[in-house]
Parts: C-alpha cells; structure tokens; sequence
C-alpha cells in the first residue's frame, strides 16, 4: 500500500514537472531560440559587476553553465573604482561592457547623466521576466530611476538596522530603535561608517526618516559610536561582545561566522514603527548602450530576471534576497514580510537624501 | 656630486664625447619619463578644479579646494599624522641603522638568514600582520593580557592594539623597521674599510666611527629613506584604519581616502589634499639634492677594501639582539599569517574544526585563480625588469651626466609616490585612454606593466642614485684607459657593484607589482587580472582567511624571486 502511494506520488510529481516544462517552453517567446542563437555567436558577454567572488559565482555562474559557447568577462569592482572608469572610457570612445550590475547610487550619479543607459523594458522578452505577481509590490517597483526604465532592483533584502549581542544585551532592554540614544548605550554601539555610501549611511538615513533630523544629529554626535569601513571587523566586534549594539551589521558577514557555529547570539531588534526598507545593495543593473555584444546582454538580462538566475542569486550571494516570490530565501531575517510597505532607499529620488545624510554625517561625528 | 660630475663630464660619460648624443638620449628619457609622470598628475589636478555635474560641459572653481580647508577634524588628522611619523622614525631609524651595520660590517653570525628575515617581513602583507597583532595586544580577548591577567590577577591587561602607541607598534612590527635594514644594509656594503681602519688609527672606537665617519658619509641614503618615510608617513592607511577606528583616530591618509569614498568620490578635495603633500615635499627633495650635492660620498673607489669588523666579545650579544628583533617582525607575524590560512575563522580557537584547509582549497577551486596567477607572475616580472632598466637610466642621467634638466629629471621621479594610489589610478586611466597608442593595449598585462612601475619610480631611481653616488668614477675612468667600452665598463666594472642594489630594486619592482590594487583595479579586466584582485575579492567577501591564502601565495612567490636575487647578489656583489 505504501509502495503503491509512493508510486503514485512519484507519477505525479514526474507529470506535474512534465508540464511545468510545456509550460515554461511555451512561457519562451517565438525568437528566443534565435536570441539563444545570435547570442552564441557572438560568443562573449562584458559584465561590469561587484567586486568579490561570492557576487562573481552568484551572478555568473550558472550562465557560464548554461551557455558555455558565450565566455563571460566578469570585471569585479566597487561602484567608486567601475562607474569613473566607465565613464571615462566612454568619453573615449571606448565601448567594452555590455552590462553594469551594482548599487544604484554611483552609476544613477554619474553614468545615466551620460546617457549610458540603454532601456531596458524592450529588451525583456521574456514574460516569466517581468511577471507581475512573481516580483514583491510588482514588477515596476524594482526601477531605480525616475524615469522607471533604466536601472532595476531584483534584490529584495530588508535594511535589518539593529543588532545584539544577546549574551550582553537582553533583546527586550531596546523596545524601539530610538532607544539607542540612551545615554547607557553610549560607547558600546558599533555602526558601518554612515559618511561614505553604503548599508551605514543607509540606516542614517532611515533614522533620519523615522524619528527626523535632530536626533539623528544628536545620536551621531552624542553616544560615542565607533565607525568602521571594514565589515568584517564591525560583525566580529558584535559577536565577540566587544560591542553589544551595531546598527547595518551585514548579514553576509554574520552569515560566515555563523557557518562556523558562532555569532548565535547576535539577534536582530525588530521595530515595527521604524521605517521598513528594501536596501538593494549590490543588486541592481543596467543594460549599457553601444555594447559590444547586445544579444548576449539581452539573454542575460531576461535570464537574470528569471527563477533560474533569481535564485542564484538568493542561494549564492550570501545572504541576499531576491524580489521574486517564487524563489528560496537567502536570509529569513531580511525576507519581505508579505503586507508590510517598504521604500526603496537607494532610488533616483532618495539620492539627494543620502548624499544630505552623510553631509550631515560629515559634519556632526566628533573628528 | 659636483666633483663626481665634474670629473666625469670632462673625461666622458655614457655618451662619450658626444654631447649632442648624450644631450638628445637624456632629453629623449626626460621626455618620456615625464610624460608618463606629469601627464596623469597634470590631469589629475586640473580636474580638481572641475566642479561641474557628471554630464554637464565642464565648468572650473575652487569649490573643491575650498571644502578641503573646510574638512572636519583636517588639522587634527595632520597633527596625528606628524606624532606618527616622527614617532615611528625616532624609534625605527636608530635600530635600523645599527642592524644594518651589524649585517654589513661585521662579522655577526649567520647574518645573511638574518638579512633576509628582515626582507621577509616586509613582503608580509599588512592585513594579515595586523589582523595577527590585535589577535596578541587586543585589551579584551589578546593572547599577551590574557597571561597578564592569569599571572597577576588583574582585571585588565596592559596592552592595547587600539591606541597611539598599538599603531607605532604595528608599523614598526611590520616593515618600518625591515624596509630601512633591507635599504641600508647594501649601502653599509659599500664602504670601503679603509675608512673604518683610518678612524681607528685615528683612536676612534668601533662605534665612534659608526657615528662620526659611516653615519656622515651615507648623508644620501639616509635623505632618500627619510624623504620615503615622510611620503608613507601620510599614504599608509591600511593600519590607521584598522586600528585607528575604536579610538576615532584619523591621519591625512584616511581623509584622502573618506573623501575618495564619497558617493559622488570627492576627487577634487582629494586632489587638492594630495598637492598640498606634493606641496611639502618639494622643498625636501631640493634641501635633499643640496645635501648630497655639497659633498663627495665616494665610498667605493680603485683601492676598495670589504674587510668584516670583528665584534669580539660583543658578538653573542649582538646575535641575540638582532635575531630577537628579526624573529619579532619577520617569524611571529609569519606565524599569524600562515595560522590564518588555515583557520576557519582568524582568531577563533575554540570552535568545532577551527583548523581547516579549505581556505587553500577555495583559492585554488577559484576559476580565475591559474589565469590570475599567470598574469601576476608575468606582470610582476615585466615590472621588475623594466623597472631596473628605467630606473637605472634616470639615476645615472642624474648623477652621472652634464645633463642641463637632470634636476628636472630627478624631482619627477618623486611625484608619483606624492599622490596616492587611487588618484594615481585614475590619472594613469585617463593617460592610456586618452593615447590613441595605449589605447589598443588597454586591458593588457603591458598597461599593468607600465602603470606599475610608474606608481614605483621614486624608491627604484633614488635607491640607485644613492648607490651610485657612493661608486667612485676613477674605476670607469681607469677602465676606459684601458680600451675598455662604456658597454664592457658597465658590464665588468659598475654593474657587478650596483648589482645587489639593482637586485634589490628588481625584488622591490616585483612586489610593488604584485601587490598594486589601486592601478590594476582600474586598468584590469578579466584577462589580465592578478592575484591582488583576487585577493581583493575575498576581502570584500569578508572571507579575510581566503584573502591571506593568496597574500601568502604572493609572498611565496617574491619569496622565490628574492631568494635568487639574493643568490646571485652574493656571488656578483660586493661581501664584507
């Protein structure tokens, strides 16, 4: 009887996949197989792209399976050192990338006012793609310009603002992110340097949007934090108790030391009341124009979008999220919460915002 | 260098007798050599007045260096700067001095290991060094207060990483001390022990002469240390931002970089900052080639004599102390790096399978790790090669020629170590882009080559013109009485005693090479990447034990080339 309800499952499963397949074959537009076929030819794809190898492995390495006949130049860098550069080659004449993938801020700064840009809703082809009811708040929602064409979010990671070390900190001694201005908690919060662009600045400025100017002033000026660039450094004082408090600890980070079994007892704080974010980190992208090789962009844009390059990128990328609902969790603590609105911090419309916030920043952090 | 010149010029030099020749070639390496030094900086700063939007025609002011004067905590960070590097000189210029003494002059024991532990220490990588000392001087969780507290019972430990003195001490740990004993010990080769004889005679002690007669006559490698001291006194930041942090402790070189990091980069704020320590050095580069221009520092001369003082009873008191402070900055810190290579997390003893090798195996599964380490091994020898090969070139124009612009030539050679490397990068980019020539190359190994051993010109040409001015010219001279061509003089009579030093160069050319981030993170691309980026991938990725896999790997590699640059030194140089 058993066996015979195994079989049966089986049987079932084996159709029900049998037909997703019909389904997403048929879900392919008419002139994929030659988009497939151009792009082979061509042969190559340039992705400017952030720098390390867990984003290099997530972004491009299930492609290279996929297609081995096109070679993927992968060029790693940050947002300072890529977008100058690009910029500059542009400038002479030099049109080598097909793609930039990274934070928003530097290439919505300084690479669409050169209209390096190309949109990017014609090269979507592909409806499993763009499919309204799979993408968190809409597919639409994920553009980064103002304009809504150019630059896309897929990453869907919340801003998680506070963390504890529960071994120190009862989690309940902070009721609402406010309390962090408590004078007890002075010189024992770390923060990721908010003067500079980044998942610091980012939590600045939702201070700032939450509980306004003056107290985010004063929290920077007031309570002894310790700002750090190094990421690395900010996850391992918060583990070792060294400081109980960080605000912007990145989870990829947490995520390594808790592969090796410690960091348990870093617990984030939740504040329902404070202002929910989506902060995309490096998880957006451009198609750029003038690109040496526009079929193997446009099959990677739509297949970036898709399930398959989705879930790479919540699987591999250490502890992001993508926007798409039909696709695993990268890190359960930052998932969107279906029924929960969130801004998008790093849009065209916020840039002014950040930049005010790590003036702000500049001037008030005691030197 | 007046009577050195002046002897050379009237009896012939490089291009004897021909003066249109000599005139021409010099003008043809000034020329070039100051293309590929001014044209990038020349850009660099007349941008730094360039205050339009991205997209915008372009549009000049003084808003950028206007905001630098208005830089919270600026005059703080240049304060902290100073105490920093007159500290780490007062402390690490005397130890070096005599250590280096030691190695060359005397009959110490085992000196050449030793010499070459000191060389050791300064191809360690920063991080991992640094990473290794918070992991002993931490004031919480350090190994040395954690005994401390164990043995007196105390609540605290008395060290503390994060601090002044934790900073002075990471330097000094680290190569402040290894990079003036590997500079000075072949200068100390140089001379000549008649004139240690002659001070003894004289009733001189053994120290005495080091302080009243050495000391004096090496007035040029000493300037070019202190003037490369001062220059990395305001770029080093790797260390200040590690520890400097918990103590809100910021130099010069961290504005720089806080400003670079801006989101729009502040390029001009930087800029300017960075003009203002060109600014600075110009007038010490002058006083410098005053210095060493006043008098006559020939030290190796047609009589020359190696001769090793012997330290008597001194000599295990002496081997002690210089083996303690070898072990200190060249084993300890190695340990730290190779623990780190095989940890699961850097410092976390007690987890389950602390120690793993997964690390390597990660570096060595990466898919770009064979290409990366092809590219480094090309570049860093393409660099090396050319760097001796230019670098020789200028110094001898500078010290050795009639030369109307050898000044000219010689205070370039400074300014690239003046701009930090993310500007450098930057202004090298727009160079190679902007060059219709470079451009066909852009993305290759050779661009990698040539901006490397750019961002390296000052050290190489100033440590072989300081060489150079201890050679005597009567041994070219007396070569050339003989028949002999200027080609056949370099080959038997000034290559064999500039050999250790141009050995020295190639060695510091290869490192500098392999080691470079901020040129090759913006020149690179997938084909032409090197293992610093690779290394670089791993940091980011916060996997900082992966990064030190691939330190180490780089420092194997230098490793090797040292070991046979130093292999052949010893057999073709000069041995006391």
């Amino acid at each position: 009887m058993m066996l015979k309800r195994l079989l049966a499952f089986t049987a079932w499963i084996v159709l029900a996949l049998s037909f997703a397949g019909t389904a997403n074959a048929q879900a392919k537009p008419k002139d994929w197989d030659a988009l497939v076929a151009a792009a082979e030819k061509e042969g190559q794809l340039s992705i400017a792209g952030p720098p390390g190898d867990t984003y290099r492995s997530a972004l491009i390495g299930w492609f290279q399976k996929k297609f081995p006949k096109i070679r993927v130049e992968y060029n790693g860098a940050s947002g300072r050192d890529q977008v100058p550069r690009l910029a500059r080659e542009r400038q002479s004449g030099v049109f080598n990338w097909d793609i930039y993938i990274g934070g928003p801020t530097s290439p919505l700064g300084a690479l669409k006012p050169i209209g390096a840009f190309d949109p990017l809703p014609p090269e979507l082809i592909l409806p499993e793609a763009t499919d309204n009811a799979k993408w968190h708040d809409g597919f639409r929602s994920g553009f980064m310009d103002v304009e809504e064409k150019l630059y896309y979010a897929f990453d869907g990671t919340t801003s998680d603002v506070l963390y504890v070390n529960a071994d120190i900190v009862a989690p309940s001694e902070i009721k609402a992110y406010k309390d962090l201005a408590d004078s007890k908690w002075a010189g024992k919060i770390v923060w990721e340097d908010p003067r500079q662009e980044g998942s610091g600045l980012n939590s600045a400025l939702l201070y700032k949007l939450t509980y306004g100017e003056a107290f985010i002033r004063k929290l920077l000026a007031e309570q002894k934090i310790i700002f750090t660039r190094d990421r690395r450094q900010l996850t391992e004082w918060i583990v070792r108790g060294r400081y109980p408090l960080a605000v912007s600890l990145p989870s990829d980070q947490l995520k390594i030391f808790l592969e090796k079994g410690i960091g348990k007892n870093v617990k984030q704080v939740e504040d329902a009341h404070f202002i929910q974010s989506i902060n995309p980190g490096f998880g957006a992208f451009g198609i750029l124009n003038r690109r040496p090789h526009p079929n193997a962009a446009k099959l990677y844009a739509n297949l970036l979008l898709s399930v398959e390059g989705q879930t790479s990128w919540a699987k591999q990328s250490g502890g992001r999220n993508s926007r798409r609902s039909d696709v695993p969790i990268g890190d359960p603590e930052a998932a969107l919460k279906p029924g929960i609105k969130y801004i998008q911090s790093q849009t065209e419309k916020m840039v002014a915002q950040r930049q005010l916030m790590a003036k702000i920043s500049r001037e008030v952090i005691p030197q | 260098m007046s009577n050195v010149s002046v002897g050379i010029h009237s009896r012939g030099g490089l291009f004897r007798g021909r003066v249109g020749a000599e005139t021409f070639w010099c003008s043809l390496v000034l020329a070039v050599v100051g293309f590929f030094v001014l044209y990038p900086i020349v850009l660099i700063v007349v941008n730094s007045f360039q205050v339009a939007k991205p997209g915008m025609p372009p549009l000049y002011g003084l808003e950028g260096w206007r905001a630098v004067l208005a830089e919270p905590g600026l005059r703080r960070a240049v304060y902290n700067t100073f105490s920093l590097m007159i500290v780490r000189q007062l402390i690490s210029f005397p130890f070096a001095i005599f250590i280096a003494w030691l190695l060359a002059r005397t009959d110490l024991p085992g000196k050449s290991l030793l010499e070459f532990m000191f060389w050791l220490s300064f191809f360690l990588p920063s991080l991992s060094v640094t990473l290794g000392w918070i992991l002993i001087l931490d004031p919480d969780y350090g190994i040395a207060n954690q005994i401390w507290k164990a043995l007196t019972g105390a609540a605290h430990g008395p060290f503390s990483i994060y601090s002044f003195w934790g900073i002075v001490w990471a330097h000094i740990g680290h190569n402040t001390t290894a990079v003036k004993v590997m500079l000075l010990t072949p200068a100390f080769r140089n001379m000549d022990a008649s004139l240690e004889e002659a001070s003894e005679v004289a009733g001189s002690s053994t120290l005495g002469t080091l302080v009243r007669i050495l000391i004096p006559i090496m007035t040029p490698i000493f300037t070019v240390i202190l003037l490369i001291a001062i220059i990395n006194g305001f770029q080093a930041f790797e260390i200040e931002m590690i520890l400097g942090a918990p103590i809100n402790f910021h130099v010069y070189s961290t504005k720089v970089y806080q400003l670079v990091q801006q989101e729009p980069p502040a390029f001009g704020p930087a800029t300017a900052l960075s003009t203002a320590v060109l600014l600075i050095l110009l007038p010490l580069i002058a006083v410098q080639r005053k210095l060493t221009a006043r008098r006559q520092y020939t030290t190796i001369t047609g009589r020359y004599r190696a001769k090793a003082i012997p330290l008597g009873n001194w000599k295990n008191p002496a081997l002690a102390f210089v083996t303690l402070i070898a072990l200190l900055i060249s084993v300890a810190p190695m340990a730290f790096v190779l623990m780190g290579t095989f940890m699961s997390l850097f410092g976390f003893f007690d987890i389950p399978h602390a120690w793993t090798t997964d690390n390597w195996k990660r570096v060595f599964d990466d898919p770009i790790f064979m290409l990366s380490l092809k590219n480094t091994l090309l570049m860093s020898l393409g660099a090396a090669a050319l760097a001796v090969s230019l670098f020789s070139i200028i110094a001898y124009i500078s010290v050795r020629t009639k030369f109307v612009w050898r000044s000219a030539l010689d205070f370039i050679s400074w300014f690239p170590s003046a701009m930090p490397g993310i500007l450098m990068g930057i202004g090298l980019l727009w160079l190679f882009l902007d060059i219709p020539l470079f451009r066909a190359l852009y993305g290759s190994v050779w661009l990698l080559i040539i901006a490397t051993v750019i961002s390296s010109i000052t050290l190489g040409t100033q440590l072989i013109k300081a060489n150079l001015l201890q050679l005597g010219q009567e041994l070219e001279e007396a070569s050339r009485t003989t028949g002999a061509s200027w080609l056949t003089t370099f080959r038997r009579i000034v290559g064999p005693l500039l050999f250790p030093v141009l050995l020295l160069v190639g060695v510091l050319g290869f490192i500098h090479a392999a080691r470079d981030i901020s040129n090759v993170a913006l020149l690179a691309t997938s084909s032409s990447r090197t293992l610093a980026l690779l290394q670089l991938d791993f940091m980011v990725s916060g996997r900082y034990e992966s990064a030190a896999v691939v330190a180490t790997i780089v420092m194997l590699l230098t490793t090797g080339v040292a070991l046979i640059a130093r292999f052949l030194g010893l057999r073709v140089g000069i041995r006391a």
